[in-house]
């Protein structure tokens, strides 16, 4: 009878190894990624990176050509890099990609979460990972640096022509050197982030979901002001000539002083909390709402003009010359093309 | 509805004992005790209720009308329910808590899923679910998932030095503690008459115990650990549960004898409390 006990402990702890082997990562509940670049828009989304014509939306090619991987998912909006168009994954991957063909050119599987896009700076790709790490590549693909923190990385960094700055969710803001991954500085936001700086003359506009704008020093840090938002704020901020715009995720928008951090104007729009980066018209800002409202506010604080979409919109719009590109999260479609005055001009995948 | 009266009052009780004890496993854990214990007047309840069931099922006169009425159906509900009345039995003793508690546990283990947020979407849904009264969103997010060697938000694996694959240690517990649980619960077969091939409700119950660890495992081994972790520490206090009510089967987990007895006892009328199916001697 002891045997048989200890052979059905065996049999568990076998059947446990086999299914670690067939078994994917948890089912993942994301928002899908948009990018564009040319004539072409790129959608990272569930299982799948695509490659969109912006001309008529049709598909030029699509990652993985055959079957999506069980438990692999693409979120993180594709960025190019170089020759290769990059995309990471959630099952610690990032794929460095042929932007014309969709052949995968190298990856780095030793990662955890790609949840933000890399940024290329100065021939280094700065790829933020949930894993707590900030991985540091050269084009082809080598790891050259590895920055750590006390938690994940969900935004994308930028920079300012010379450093990297990446928010982490551990409520810092890191200034990075982008050749050998070494800390310049690092300040306490208060608050976690996931969404990246807007990048000023010699300021960074840091927006997090403890409701706060905060603007940072360049070179060291120092918070120079801080503005209190009515609720958290889940995008990153715009600066245009000398204002700062941004909404919340309880449907306001903010303009706020570039300079002194003072409200010019605010704009309350009820049951549409704003989530993803707007696109910057010359007449405005376009917001997408979690209503699937796409919503043209101009600079005066006013809105224009309100287009609805079957679906919950956290994506962001993205400008891509032309054309305005929303990513679908819970629709039939993911991805809606705009012209500029609101008007539909292609959905993918196409409906009958 | 759901989620403002069951989901978030427990995702803030969850969050506000995170916020206490400052480690996401440990709030689990408590939390999940705290729930049990809550629930504990309405398990007592549903065991006294199915032990009342069990005892009814042995009795003489209702083994007695299950053939004489297998036939007419009606005829059949009518004696059985008159059979209960005279002992004392209420039929939705044992479901009714059952009913009441299934909500909870669901919404403990959906409270749970939705405070392990690993993409911005999940966190933007978690912050909406916090009440700004209670807790404060700037100081709690992001949670600390990291509890022993585990990150709560993934499945568990621990990586020894020299193996080129993690062990799913966490899965393996879960299974063998959702074993011993169900072994432990299940009345002997004699008190259920689980030796007969007609009672399907004892066959399934044996399927069940047979098929639940290999289910209870493989979802630890795939979805996040903070998940088993629930998984293994309601495990372990439904054992604990049984024990205090003194209703743990024990011989279940011992060598049985092959020779089987049918039994069947008389039950004296009017009996409010369970009567012990205890048999007073062996055939």
């Amino acid at each position: 009878m002891k045997a048989k006990y200890i052979t059905t402990i065996f049999v568990l702890v076998i059947l446990a190894m086999l299914l670690t082997a067939c078994s994917g990562a948890i089912p993942t509940n994301s928002i899908p990624g948009v990018s564009a670049n040319g004539d072409t828009a790129y959608l990272a989304n569930a299982g799948e990176v695509y490659a969109i014509r912006l001309a008529d939306g049709g598909l030029n090619w699509k990652y993985p050509a055959e079957k999506a991987e069980a438990g692999r998912f693409y979120y993180a909006a594709p960025v190019l890099a170089g020759d290769y168009l990059l995309a990471g994954d959630y099952l610690n991957t990032l794929h460095a990609l042929n932007p014309s063909s969709g052949f995968q050119q190298w990856n780095y599987t030793q990662a955890g979460r790609f949840v933000a896009s890399p940024l290329v700076v100065n021939d280094v790709i700065v790829a933020p990972n949930s894993n707590r790490n900030v991985y540091g590549f050269d084009l082809s693909g080598t790891l050259l640096w590895k920055f750590g923190a006390t938690d994940g990385f969900w935004a994308q960094p930028v920079t300012d022509g010379t450093l990297a700055f990446v928010a982490g969710m551990d409520h810092y803001l890191y200034a990075i050197q982008p050749a050998n991954g070494n800390l310049v500085w690092k300040m306490d936001l208060g608050g976690a982030t996931a969404y990246p700086p807007a990048v000023g003359e010699d300021k960074l506009y840091q927006a997090t979901i403890a409701s706060e704008l905060i603007a940072l020093n360049t070179a060291n840090g120092a918070v120079q002001w801080r503005f209190k938002a009515d609720s958290a704020i889940w995008m990153q901020p715009v600066l245009r000539e000398g204002v700062l715009y941004f909404g919340d995720i309880l449907g306001n928008v903010y303009a706020v002083d570039e300079a002194t951090g003072f409200q010019k104007w605010k704009l309350s729009m009820e049951k549409e909390p704003l989530m993803g980066n707007p696109a910057v018209l010359e007449n405005g800002l376009v917001f997408s709402s979690e209503t699937g409202n796409i919503i043209l506010v101009d600079y005066n604080g006013v809105r224009q003009w309100n287009r609805t979409i079957d679906g919950k919109l956290y994506s962001g719009v993205v400008l891509s010359g032309e054309t305005l590109l929303v990513g679908v999260t819970k629709g039939k479609i993911a991805l809606v093309a705009f012209d500029l005055n609101g008007n539909q001009k292609w959905v993918y995948p196409p409906q009958d | 509805m759901w989620d403002a009266l069951i989901i978030t009052p427990f995702i803030n009780a969850l969050l506000f004992i995170y916020s206490l004890v400052g480690n996401f496993g440990i709030a689990i854990i408590l939390f999940t005790i705290l729930i049990r214990l809550i629930t504990h007047p309405l398990m007592a309840s549903q065991i006294k209720g199915s032990k009342a069931m069990q005892t009814l099922q042995q009795d003489k006169r209702y083994i007695e009308i299950q053939t004489k009425y297998k036939d007419d159906k009606e005829k059949l509900a009518v004696e059985q329910q008159k059979i209960m009345k005279e002992l004392g039995i209420n039929p939705f003793a044992s479901c009714l808590p059952t009913l009441i508690q299934f909500p909870i546990i669901i919404g403990l283990y959906q409270a749970i899923i939705q405070s392990m947020a690993s993409t911005p979407l999940e966190m933007m849904n978690l912050t909406r679910h916090i009440y700004p009264g209670l807790l404060k969103v700037s100081s709690l997010i992001p949670l600390n998932s990291q509890f022993l060697w585990m990150d709560l938000g993934q499945p568990e694996r621990l990586n020894l030095p020299g193996l080129p694959f993690g062990i799913p240690i966490l899965a393996v517990v879960v299974a063998l503690t959702t074993y011993l649980q169900s072994k432990l619960m299940t009345p002997t077969a004699s008190s259920t008459n689980a030796g007969d091939p007609n009672n399907q409700a004892a066959m399934m119950g044996k399927m069940m115990n047979l098929y639940m660890p290999f289910l209870m495992g493989y979802m630890a081994l795939t979805l996040a650990s903070g998940l088993s972790v629930y998984f293994f520490t309601s495990n372990l206090i439904g054992i604990g549960q049984y024990a205090l009510l003194g209703q743990l089967n024990l011989s279940n987990l011992l060598p049985k004898k092959k020779t089987e007895v049918k039994q069947t006892i008389d039950v004296k009328p009017a009996q409010n409390k369970p009567v012990s199916t205890k048999p007073k001697s062996k055939k």
